[in-house]
């Protein structure tokens, strides 16, 4: 009984520690943003709503591709981080995110452990194109 | 009646407001050296001993930092981001390497908000800083 319990022991604390940093938003923005019986948030909904350029809805990596034009500040759209940063951190939204969806830096954020620098999480867009194809 | 209902309704309305502003209070507002501090025997710390970085990192051999004012911003001086040890990679491999066995992430709960803030109408995260505690 009790070199079961010494094999076993191990193996559930690992599984336990594994579960407690099991990432619920592993792609980022496309994690965060889905449809729901209660509302659509998929970027290319909330995009439009925002009179946003067509651009978006063709980006098939999330946020990856935003950065056509979104690489920096000198970019056409600006730099990204700091556009998503203040709509996330700021108003009713910020209230949203950081209250409501217990958002933070994790949710688009991860940290290479063996590199110490944190990097962006992304994912496939989660919506079907209306028109055209990306080339 | 109506007027107990009404009692009821604001006291659960005050309740919900102090839940809100404990959610969003920063307890680390300055960031390393809240953390990292003495702890004594008797105190509401989960362990008790010495974290302040004066004396922890003369543990591990660092230099003494007697130069050292402001926590983290002079630390910048030798730890620059083009320097052999940039700050940014040794606290973020400090304290995140391996998460799931880290004591950081393990016992305290820590992550990217007790180091960093967010100048939210800026878009831009911070570092947070404090006055050295040792």
């Amino acid at each position: 009984m009790n070199t079961v319990a010494r094999v076993l022991a191990p193996i559930l604390l690992t599984l336990a520690g594994c579960a407690a940093f099991a990432d619920e938003y592993p792609e980022g923005c496309v994690s965060c943003h889905v449809a729901t019986e209660k509302q659509d948030m998929r970027l290319n909904v909330v995009l439009a709503e925002i009179d946003h350029s067509m651009a978006g809805q063709r980006t098939a990596v999330i946020p990856t591709g935003c950065t056509r034009c979104h690489a920096d500040a000198e970019s056409l759209g600006g730099a990204l981080s700091t556009l998503v940063h203040k709509a996330h951190y700021t108003g009713t939204v910020a209230e949203e995110f950081l209250g409501e969806f217990d958002g933070g830096c994790h949710s688009c954020h991860k940290m290479d452990d063996r590199t110490g620098k944190a990097g962006l999480k992304s994912g496939d867009r989660n919506w079907e194109l209306t028109f055209g194809r990306p080339k | 009646m109506r007027n107990g209902i009404r009692t009821l309704c604001q006291i659960a309305a005050v309740g919900l407001l102090a839940i809100a502003a404990t959610a969003t209070a920063d307890d680390y507002p300055n960031g390393c050296v809240d953390c990292h501090k003495l702890a004594e025997a008797g105190s509401n710390s989960k362990f008790d001993g010495d974290f302040r970085l004066g004396p922890l990192l003369a543990q591990i051999g660092h230099r003494w930092l007697k130069k050292v004012k402001v926590v983290p911003e002079d630390c910048k001086r030798c730890h620059g981001p083009d320097e052999d040890l940039p700050l940014a990679t040794t606290i973020h491999l400090v304290h995140y390497a391996k998460p799931e066995a880290n004591v950081y992430t393990t016992e305290f709960g820590g992550k990217c908000s007790n180091c960093h803030a967010m100048d939210g109408p800026a878009g831009k995260a911070l570092i947070k800083n404090g006055p050295r505690n040792w």
